[in-house]
Order: C-alpha cells, then structure tokens, then sequence
C-alpha cells in the first residue's frame, strides 16, 4: 500500500492538471476579434465594431411617414420613435418647448438634479426617435453615444436605467415598470404596518400608564 | 450610593453611541440631497459644507456604519458562540414576547396586570432587530448608486432606479421609526420621561429593574445575583452629559422629521 501512493498522486495530479487545461482557465479572456479583448472593452466603449451593431434580422427601422397614407403627414403616426424625425409635420414646433409637450419627462431628475437640457442628451434638430436605427438613444448604442459622455464607463447595462421614471405609484409604473411599482406597494405597507402598530402600542402604553401614575398619587 | 444592575457592556453603549451618531449624521446629510430642490434642502446642504461635500460625507459615515455593523454581528456572534441564542436573557423573539404584547394590551384596556416583562421587552427587540434588515438595503443600495457604473456590472441598469427609490424609502421608515417611536419610548413615556439613561450609563437601579423588568428582577434573585449589584454613586456631570445627549439627538431628529414631512406633501420622494 506505501509504495503505491507516490504513483497514485502522480496520477492524480496529471489528471487534475489535465482537467485544468480542458476547463480553459489558461486560454485567455474571450476575445471579441483578431485585435481586441472583449472585456476590456464592454464597459469603456465608445466604439464597436460593425457586426456589434447591426440590427439583427430586425430590418432597419427606417420609416417614411407620407407612405400610404392621406391627409396631414403626422396624421396615424403611433410610433414616432422610429422616425429619423421624430416631431415630422407638428404644427408650430419650431415655437414650442420640450415641456409643452412632454412635461412629465422634463421632471426628470438629470433635469431637475443634473440640471441637463433635452438637447444635451437628444441633441439637436432632427431629433431622432429613440428607435431609430441611426439614432445615438437606440439602446444599441446609447450608453457609449449618451450616457457615457457623462458616466465614464457606462455599458449597455447601465444604459437600461430609466431616466425618466415614471411617478411610482402611477399606472404607468404598474404596466411599464413593475417592479419598481410592487417595492413601492410593499415598502408603503411596510411603513404603514411598522409605524401604525407601534405609534398606536407607545400612545397606549403611555396613556396607561399616565393613568396608573395617577391612581397612585391619588 | 445607589445598587445597580449591569444591563449594557461598555462595548453595547459604544455601539450603540455611534449608531446614534452614524444615522443622525446620515440623516441630515441624506435628507440635504434628498431635499436639494427645495429652499429647506438647499440652506441645510449650504450649512452643512456644499452638496460636494455632504455627499462625500454621507459616503464615508455611510461605510464607517456599515463596518461597526458588521463589527456588532461579529462581536454578537462570538458572544452567542458561548451563551447560547435562546432564553431569558437573549434579544431572540420567543412566543413569551407574544404573550406579553397581548398581555399588555389587555392592561391597556383596564383588564389585567401588565405583562411581567424579561431583560428584553418586546419592543425593545424589535428596535434591535429593525437595525438588522435596515442596514443591509441602506448599505447595499447605497454603495450601488454611488458606484452606479461598477454596479451595472453585475445587476441590470433599471435595478439602480428600483435601489434609488429603496435607499430612500427605507431611510425614511428608519427615521420615522427612530423620530417617532424610539424616541417616544425613550424619553416621553412616563416611566422614562425626561430620558431613560440605561443606555448611556449601562446599569440600571434595582428599583427600576424590580418595577420594569420584575421577570429579570426574579431571574436575578434566582441566580443570588440581586445582591451582587454594583454601588454606583451619583454623577451629576455624567447625567448632565448624557441629558445634554439625548435631548440634542431629539431635537435634530425631530427638526429633520418635521421639515420632511412638510416636503414629503408637497414633492413625495423625488
């Protein structure tokens, strides 16, 4: 039994360091083409390579309003965040504020906190909608095109953070952003159980024993 | 000279001197920012050094919290490791706790005797153990949104929307439970009114211990420990101190909570 157990570590060893070279620890990082790491690149973006941004099998979104349809150019628009031009035939938009029309996203926090203007994030006519193929909001591209100007090293991750939240506890947060609306429901339940049940036990603990005092002085 | 019983270690008080000055610090600072739009907010944060620096703060008294916490569990754990976690003398909640809260509140309604209550009362645990879900959110969400990018790493960007809104909503039920009722139970209460001192001077008189705690007081005379009692004289400086103390810690907790809940009606949470 002594003399087998050098062997036996020996086979051990060349098994485990044959399973360490399959598990491919020493292979490297993975690699997005011939000269750059992908790792090294995900979070400090800024550019990508072609086939990271091609809209895959989407077709291009790309829409000509006027196509097939009568009447003012605007009229049966519903997605106008395809457009290359997302505010097309508004009358009057040259006079008009962002806020006019979209005061609810003006309540935002980088406007209100960060003190931004639409345009610095949107930027200038024509403003692209957000699902424009060539606009720097499309989610393909925003958090190295927007977000990142600011936040140094912004992925397409952070770029999924809503900037303009909806109130939580409208319907709009309970059918677009659920689970912020259900923490809202359950943290205002927490506080109202919490804060109810114990202010009411310290109001009647001291009243009770106001009251004891009381009769004892007496 | 007076007999006492010990009821804090000097290390209990420590931990729970400087979690009264973390959260106050926290408080002010976080209800600054929170509040920054408004004329309130932007006079505290001016008070306070600049939004530069009251972030910088709420940052560092931020971590420095976080670890005495996890001092405290580790601390806790070692002394559970050689107690044990259960019986009399333990912060764990048992049915007992059950019984006296019901007991209580038959007392309360003109029906009964009040409840016999242990070292610990029931709400006195709960205030200890609200600490022990209110840290970690306000940690983790805390380090989240101020290392927003890294966080993006590992959790999906909207989760800092949902963090943001948590970090908020948990220091405010910590502060409205802090404001209100602690400080209620502490030092309004008729049996504590001015201030309950037991916390800062760790020992409580065996009269008090006899009239509040008469289940402790009987665990006590079992074990021959009632005798054993420290005398303690009186320190008019030390009871000044702590007085001092603890009103300054209402009155900033009850300054913060008033002006928040005027912009609380008006702005909610933003």
């Amino acid at each position: 039994m002594k003399g087998c157990r050098p062997r036996m570590g020996r086979v051990v060893g060349w098994a485990l360091l044959f399973l360490l070279e399959a598990s491919g620890v020493g292979a490297g990082d993975e690699v997005a083409n011939a000269t750059r790491r992908y790792r090294a690149y995900e979070l400090s973006s800024g550019f990508y390579e072609s086939h990271e941004v091609r809209p895959m099998g989407r077709g291009t979104y790309v829409v000509t309003p006027e196509a097939g349809r009568l009447g003012a150019p605007s009229a049966g628009l519903y997605h106008r965040g395809r457009l290359a031009d997302s505010h097309r035939g508004i009358l009057f938009y040259a006079n008009r504020r962002c806020e006019a029309c979209h005061p609810d996203n003006a309540a935002s926090r980088h406007v209100v906190r960060g003190n931004l203007a639409c345009r610095q994030c949107h930027g200038g006519e024509p403003i692209a909608g957000i699902a424009h193929y060539y606009s720097p909001m499309n989610p393909i591209r925003r958090h190295a095109y927007v977000c990142a100007r600011c936040h140094e090293g912004a992925g397409a991750s952070f770029a999924t953070y809503r900037v303009h939240e909806p109130p939580v506890a409208s319907v709009k947060a309970k059918q677009g952003f659920p689970s912020l609306y259900y923490t809202y429901q359950f943290m205002l339940w927490l506080l109202i159980a919490v804060l109810g049940f114990f202010s009411l036990h310290a109001l009647g603990m001291a009243c009770r024993e106001l009251v004891s005092k009381g009769r004892a002085r007496s | 000279m007076i007999r006492t019983q010990k009821r804090f270690t000097l290390l209990d008080r420590f931990f729970h001197l400087s979690l009264m000055i973390t959260f106050l610090i926290q408080g002010a600072t976080g209800l600054g920012q929170l509040y920054i739009t408004t004329p309130w907010g932007l006079a505290l944060v001016r008070g306070l050094g600049g939004y530069e620096r009251v972030l910088a703060t709420h940052y560092g008294v931020g971590v420095a919290m976080t670890l005495l916490f996890l001092a405290h569990v580790a601390h806790a754990l070692v002394r559970m490791g050689g107690r044990g976690w259960l019986g009399a003398d333990s912060l764990v909640f048992s049915l007992r706790d059950v019984r006296h809260f019901g007991q209580n509140m038959r007392w309360v309604a003109g029906k009964g005797p009040p409840a016999r209550l242990g070292r610990w009362s029931y709400w006195e645990k709960f205030d200890y153990w609200a600490v022990f879900w209110g840290m970690p959110i306000l940690a983790v969400t805390g380090l989240m949104l101020y290392h927003s990018v890294a966080a993006s790493r590992y959790f999906p960007g909207w989760s800092l929307n949902i963090a943001s809104f948590l970090h908020r909503a948990e220091a405010l039920l910590a502060m409205g439970y802090i404001f209100l009722v602690h400080f209620f139970m502490g030092h309004l209460r008729p049996s504590a009114f001015p201030l309950n001192p037991v916390i800062f001077t760790g020992d409580m008189s065996t009269e008090a211990v006899q009239e509040e705690k008469p289940a402790w007081a009987d665990d006590l005379k079992a074990q021959g420990l009632w005798e054993n009692g420290a005398l303690t004289p009186p320190a008019p400086l030390v009871k000044l101190a702590y007085t001092l103390v603890g009103y300054a810690a209402v009155a900033t907790g009850l300054y913060l909570l008033i002006n928040t809940l005027i912009l609380m009606g008006r702005m909610g949470l933003h």
